[in-house]
């Protein structure tokens, strides 16, 4: 018995830690989607509207 | 006495084992001087040809050492520099947080360049010994010591002397296909890990670990009963699920971190058309390298390098090392997206590229000697040449 709860603590400790870890990754890349940036980087280093940075 | 017998055989075993790992040492070791006695060998002929008396650290500091040099010094800055347009993010920080760590316990006298130097040349011996280890798992009669010869002297293996990430990228690659093959996948995944955060390329290692975790579980059998169970499998194992998420986790970090410093999480990515234009397609890539020839005779070098290294991997397939050629295939492809700059680096940087010489050349003596000889007469040109700190091709 001590053995089998002592497996499922386990398996949920790393479900837990797998689920932290890809909570980050999905909080990371949503962060990659709202750049705080001037308009000269975005405009060079984004969306490279304008051939030579500027700043 | 049944257990008597068995813990004496165990510590035989690993008195034999203890014995046959210092032989390879030993003899790796060697091999390793050897390189770096033609290295030396090289800056001496530099030295009397241009009667200059400049040390082999300061010939080896060009190009992209700088930019490591001024990470550790100078931390990553947060905006890019006016007029280049160029950032010293772009260049993955496991690397500097091992020289700065070690700055600070190390004497003054030993300059960061220096410090790179040495943890390079350590990660380089590191790699020969593991690499001689990883061919004698696949093949266990060879001696296997061509594998070491290979990553020591092969042409743009002079990136694995100078403070460049080449030299860790490629010991981390290799142990992680070595702990594959021992089927030790937490340890391959944490190296993986370390890879993926000393260049970006090693975040595909985590599709040859699932490669090899399904190859483990039913040999190259693609079947779609076996591939459902298997996807089913990495949910139902939290331990081999979290050995998968673990690869990207430093990378993912450092672009967090850029994002707390710019603004922008892919900054690292962004950042690369400061540098040069992209071509946006690996065809487009090689194209317009083999044929109109943007940066002269190097861009054809480039190209018919990048050929070579998918010929490479493609052999791969047909020998059936699937993991090692996805690796191959996706860190070479990355960079032919953009351009093929620097693309021979990146080759011979990638330890699938080895696998894939050693398995072709292993059983062909004639063509091994050619290359065992032409490696270091063209090595040696290549230090040479390194060491004049204007020779574009060979970046």
């Amino acid at each position: 018995m001590k053995d089998n709860n002592f497996n499922k603590l386990t398996k949920v400790l790393l479900y837990t830690l797998c689920g932290s870890i890809a909570a980050f990754y999905l909080y990371v890349i949503y962060l990659g989607f709202q750049p705080r940036v001037s308009d000269q980087y975005r405009a060079y280093y984004i969306e490279h509207t304008i051939p030579q940075w500027t700043g | 006495m049944d257990i008597e017998l068995e813990r004496t055989n165990h510590k035989n075993r690993l008195h034999y084992r203890t014995k046959e790992n210092i032989k390879i040492f030993a003899i790796v070791f060697i091999l390793f001087i050897l390189s770096r006695v033609l290295l030396t060998f090289a800056a001496c002929i530099y030295n009397y040809v241009h009667e200059g008396y400049t040390r082999t650290w300061e010939l080896l500091y060009h190009y992209d050492a700088l930019w490591y040099v001024d990470i550790v010094d100078n931390g990553y800055q947060s905006t890019p520099n006016s007029g280049t347009g160029y950032a010293n993010y772009a260049f993955y920080p496991f690397y500097p947080i091992v020289l700065r760590f070690l700055k600070n316990f190390l004497p003054d006298r030993f300059t960061t360049n220096q410090i790179g130097i040495m943890v390079s040349n350590v990660c380089a011996l590191i790699a020969g010994f593991l690499g001689v280890k990883t061919a004698r798992l696949r093949f266990p009669k060879d001696e296997a010591y061509f594998m070491a010869f290979l990553i020591f002297f092969a042409p743009h293996t002079i990136y694995f002397s100078m403070t460049y990430t080449e030299a860790m990228f490629l010991m981390f690659t290799i142990g992680f296909f070595y702990c594959c093959g021992r089927r030790n996948f937490l340890a391959a995944s944490i190296l993986a890990f370390f890879a993926a955060f000393t260049r970006i390329v090693g975040v595909f290692l985590v599709f040859s670990l699932v490669l090899f975790m399904y190859e483990a579980d039913y040999g190259w059998d693609f079947h779609w009963k076996n591939i459902t169970a298997f996807i089913k499998g990495i949910f139902l194992q939290p331990l081999r699920l979290l050995e998968i998420l673990i690869c990207p986790l430093g990378i993912f970090g450092y672009f967090y971190y850029l994002y707390r410093l710019t603004g922008d999480v892919w900054a690292s990515a962004h950042i690369q058309v400061a540098w040069h234009k992209s071509y946006d397609g690996i065809l487009r890539t090689l194209f317009y390298n083999l044929l109109d020839s943007g940066s002269g005779t190097s861009s054809q070098y480039w190209a018919l390098w990048a050929l070579f290294g998918l010929a490479m991997f493609m052999y791969l397939c047909y020998k059936k090392q699937f993991a090692a050629a996805v690796f191959g295939f996706l860190a070479v492809g990355l960079s032919l997206r953009t351009d093929a700059i620097a693309i021979s680096r990146y080759i011979m940087g990638n330890f699938a590229v080895y696998i894939a010489l050693y398995e072709l050349l292993r059983s062909r003596q004639i063509a091994k000697t050619v290359v065992i000889n032409a490696s270091i007469i063209i090595t040696g040109i290549m230090y040479y040449m390194w060491f004049k700190g204007d020779c574009y091709f060979i970046f």
